[in-house]
């Protein structure tokens, strides 16, 4: 797992580029939001003195009033953030097709061998998605489940004690479950790009199965980043207060550079984990390439013949 | 003869003082008139969740206006069918809890005999408020005789009544768990000449006299029992169950509850004995309970007067039978907490302080709950504001980490949403909605009261509410008589500020329509150009210095009328207070000084708290953006997270179900 994580660093310097795309789609798009629902405040906010009690903090003054006296604001807000979710989603799955197409070569970027991997497996990739998202809900389902080994245990009538740590168990659960998705998701995008795979459910089966078949290096792997990720928030956590509540316009400028520096940070993290991933993918491919081989059986080509 | 008259009069004065000697004395001297006195039995049927009682009402006739007939409550016929008031108002709903399909309480007279006669055939469901014939929460009994002033008439009924499963408005059963409010036959309030008994509405509560109550509940042995008053004694019966002997005195309602499951936390605060019976999976909990009763007690005793009883039962309701959570009745309240619930969401500490207040805003000061309910509601909602935010740093609602909310915030967001409804005064039936109702007789008041604590000052109106306590304690204040007192102890007549809010639905909202601030200008022109070259040529060395001329606007864009202070604050540091009596739809002010104004602000400590919109409360001529930008900033960063980790969703998703 540390030579994944370690040649990961070597793909990713050769590729920064992708994280710099990665970063400003999330940057561009949140502002898609944020700038309208900025005008929004401004309007409302007039030359007030609340509009500079601001810079001190939350302002449950703020929130109340601003949530009252603005009734238009969510029909506005709820429809711009359903939109940029959906582009994010769309923009990613373009991405991540060029980037697992360059990981696979093993290629630095090149622009038109990105974007052109990217547009051709965009449709697959969505139906990908779209395959896993019928995964989560089964795997969804399975906490009805759970919940029903709960009543035989302890009746339809558990004490609250016993409630209340369910529920932190089915949320763990559906955690675990999404988490599962997820590397299912990454892993089929992964074969389908390296098989040119055009039956995505077959894509998906083979993600599940490679997840679990090869369930000590995956989940590892994917643990090592969601460490990391919770590592960094852990580090953001702590270090914004230091600079949240103090005021004028460097303060504004170091508090937009912290965030944006760790937003950046998880980018780095997002791109390392898919280098990981595709280096794994790589590695268990090839051997069982060489069993194959050993058993003389017809191997399907490791890049897809349109590349 | 003599010697044996003498005996038998030796031997019924013994047995008068060992019956007296029996009963506890609470209070030396009654503190209420004592008009609705109750000696009650009843046997609790756990397993079909009903009650067997026999009850024996003494009531006097106190009033200057002969009595023919007597009206009494059946409170739980409430919850008898779908064509009860209650349920027609409610659609089955009460709070957030559905009545269950099957799990209808109702109360049955069985026999109704006055003075010895029995009447338990002239029995009437009266409707007084509502055209719903089906409804049997009220109902009436002719006297044979009439009472006349100062005479009483003893009532025996018996009766049996059927709890509602779970637990609804106030009352019912789950499993094992037993809440009984509003389980008895209950007299009405005879006062003005005629009976006030009001059908039992899904917005209101309740309305008695004050009287002395003995009640022996039967339960399961092994049952802990919590009720109203004190216990007694505890008799073990030979049938597997127990006797438990309450008496109260000077109250004007009786609770009970009983579980085997409760665990007992004791305390003492001042001169009141605590007990707080929290349900065993709740029990971590018990000495938070504890604490914030204990708070409640010196807190209140400190603020507003002396608490006269000698205890107060706290009870945690069964998980399952929140429908009998957070409620009151005299010296016994319920409270309400969920497994796991932070530190920092004063979720206990505020129901049980706002249950304790009303230990004063009901059970001493009985006002009608069915038609003035801010009088009991909303007073106690400005209470529990001025304690929860003064312990806990104006953050009396949430403290965690950066989210804070104060108790002020929390009843001002329920006020704005429903400022203009309805006036404040109504019965309770009549208000638009529920939430209408529950915003004019909970956070209205409390923020209208607030709003007049910050115009008074806190001690003025501290010691108005003292006075209030110490005039109209076990007595039945009416609005008036709240203003009254508050006039006088703040020495004005606050008339025209009660009415503004009783009777009209009248908002409040100032703002600073407009702000300036430019140099003085030399005069120019035909009559001023000549005068202005002489005096340059006269070479006077007279240094000039720079005359700003600025100047505000304020409006008044609501109804209400609300004096108010101006605040002006100028370059140079310097800062004006203007009072502006608000009668006028708008005022300007002119000011020409050598220093430009920077900013307005009306009510600048935010003293107003009936004012619709605190953010066009105040100007200024160029407004830093900073703030702005940080809140912007932290949005983006907050959605770039949110894109980026969209399984968050999953907390809700999970929580809820």
């Amino acid at each position: 797992m540390i030579d994944y994580i370690k040649q990961a660093g070597t793909i990713r310097c050769k590729n920064k580029r992708l994280i710099l795309f990665y970063f400003a789609a999330s940057l561009l798009l949140s502002l898609i939001v944020v700038m309208p629902l900025r005008s929004f405040m401004s309007r409302f906010l007039g030359s007030s003195l609340m509009r500079s009690r601001l810079e001190s903090g939350i302002d449950v003054d703020f929130l109340i009033e601003f949530w009252f006296h603005s009734p238009g604001f969510t029909a506005v807000l709820v429809p711009l953030l359903l939109l940029v979710f959906v582009s994010y989603l769309c923009i990613n799955l373009v991405f991540s097709a060029g980037t697992i197409g360059l990981f696979l070569q093993d290629k630095a970027y090149e622009s038109s061998f990105f974007w052109g991997i990217g547009g051709s497996y965009f449709w697959r990739f969505l139906r990908i998605t779209l395959w896993s998202a019928l995964l989560f809900i089964i795997l969804m389902a399975l906490s009805v489940l759970l919940g029903n080994l709960r009543q035989y245990f302890h009746g339809d009538d558990p004490l609250a004690n016993i409630s209340f740590y369910w529920r932190w168990a089915r949320i763990a659960f559906r955690f675990l479950c999404f988490g599962y998705v997820m590397m299912v998701i990454d892993y089929a995008r992964i074969f389908t790009v390296q098989t040119d795979e055009k039956r995505m459910y077959r894509a998906v089966l083979h993600g599940m199965y490679f997840v679990l078949r090869n369930f000590s290096r995956t989940v590892p792997l994917a643990l090592f980043y969601l460490i990391c990720g919770l590592l960094l928030f852990a580090i953001y956590y702590y270090a914004s207060p230091l600079i949240a509540y103090r005021t004028g316009f460097l303060a504004v400028l170091i508090l937009f550079l912290i965030q944006q520096s760790f937003i950046f940070l998880r980018m780095v993290l997002k791109v390392s984990l898919m280098a990981s991933e595709v280096l794994l993918y790589k590695d268990c491919s090839e051997r069982l390439m060489q069993k194959k081989y050993a058993k003389n059986i017809e191997l399907r080509p490791v890049v897809p013949p349109s590349l | 003869m003599i010697i044996r008259n003498g005996f038998i009069l030796q031997f019924f004065l013994y047995l008068a003082i060992a019956t007296l000697s029996a009963q506890p004395v609470i209070f030396e001297n009654p503190l209420s008139p004592r008009i609705a006195n109750y000696d009650i039995d009843v046997e609790l049927d756990t397993s079909n969740r009903m009650l067997h009682g026999r009850e024996t009402l003494t009531w006097f006739n106190k009033t200057d206006t002969p009595v023919q007939d007597l009206h009494f409550h059946l409170y739980l016929n409430a919850f008898r069918n779908s064509q009860s008031t209650f349920m027609i108002e409610s659609g089955g709903r009460h709070r957030s809890n559905l009545i269950d399909k099957d799990g209808w309480g109702y109360i049955d007279i069985d026999s109704i005999t006055i003075d010895g006669s029995d009447v338990s055939e002239y029995i009437e469901f009266l409707q007084p408020d509502t055209d719903h014939p089906h409804d049997k929460t009220v109902c009436r009994i002719p006297l044979f005789h009439i009472l006349k002033p100062g005479q009483s008439v003893n009532i025996e009924i018996e009766f049996t009544a059927k709890l509602p499963t779970p637990p609804f408005a106030r009352t019912g059963a789950k499993a094992e768990y037993f809440f009984a409010g509003q389980w008895f036959p209950k007299i009405g309030v005879f006062e003005n000449g005629v009976w006030n008994c009001h059908q039992f509405h899904v917005n209101t509560e309740f309305y008695a006299d004050f009287g002395v109550y003995d009640v022996r509940i039967n339960v399961p042995a092994g049952n802990i029992v919590g009720a109203t008053g004190l216990e007694v004694e505890i008799i073990e019966n030979e049938n597997g169950t127990a006797t438990h002997v309450y008496h109260a005195e000077d109250v004007h309602d009786f609770a009970w509850t009983t579980s085997p499951n409760f665990v007992e936390f004791r305390g003492r605060e001042q001169d009141v004995d605590i007990r707080v019976l929290m349900q065993s999976d709740m029990a971590y909990q018990g000495e938070r309970h504890l604490e914030a009763a204990k708070f409640s007690v010196r807190y209140f005793q400190d603020w507003y007067g002396d608490y006269p009883f000698p205890n107060l039962t706290v009870v945690d309701p069964r998980r399952g039978a929140f429908g009998s959570g957070g409620m009151e009745y005299p010296t016994l309240i319920t409270a309400g907490t969920i497994y796991g619930l932070p530190a920092g969401v004063y979720l206990p500490e505020l129901v049980i302080l706002h249950e304790f207040g009303h230990n004063y805003w009901y059970h001493l000061l009985a006002s009608n709950e069915f038609e003035e309910a801010w009088l009991d509601e909303g007073i106690n909602s400005y209470t529990e504001a001025k304690i929860m935010d003064h312990i806990f740093n104006d953050a009396g609602a949430i403290n965690m980490g950066a989210v804070q909310l104060s108790n002020k915030q929390f009843h001002r967001l329920r006020y704005l949403f429903f400022a203009d409804y309805d006036p404040m005064l109504k019965h309770g039936w009549k208000y638009y909605s529920g939430s209408s109702y529950g915003a004019n007789s909970y956070s209205r008041p409390a923020v209208i009261l607030l709003t007049l604590d910050n115009y008074l000052g806190a001690d003025v109106m501290r010691n108005a509410m003292q006075e209030y306590v110490k005039e109209w304690s076990f007595k039945h204040p009416k609005t008036n008589d709240f203003i009254n007192v508050i006039s006088r102890v703040a020495g004005q007549d606050l008339n025209w500020y009660f009415d503004q809010i009783l009777y009209s639905n009248a908002t409040l909202d100032y703002s600073v329509a407009s702000i300036y601030s430019r140099e003085v200008k030399k005069n120019r022109g035909v009559d001023f150009d000549d005068l202005e070259e002489n005096a340059t040529s006269d070479s006077l060395e007279v240094k000039e210095i720079k005359q700003y001329e600025s100047g505000i606007g304020v409006r008044r864009l609501g109804e209400f009328i609300f004096p108010v202070e101006i605040e002006l604050t100028f370059a140079d540091g310097e800062k004006i207070r203007e009072k502006w009596d608000g009668k006028d739809l708008w005022k300007r002010y002119k000011y020409v000084r050598e220093s430009k104004l920077i900013s307005a602000t009306v009510d600048p400590e935010q003293k107003i708290l009936i004012d619709m919109n605190f953010s066009n409360n105040s100007r200024t001529l160029s407004s830093k953006d900073h703030g702005l930008k940080k809140v912007a900033i932290r949005m983006l960063f907050w959605l770039q997270s949110f894109l980026e980790m969209p399984e968050l969703l999953i907390f809700p998703f999970s929580l809820s179900r």
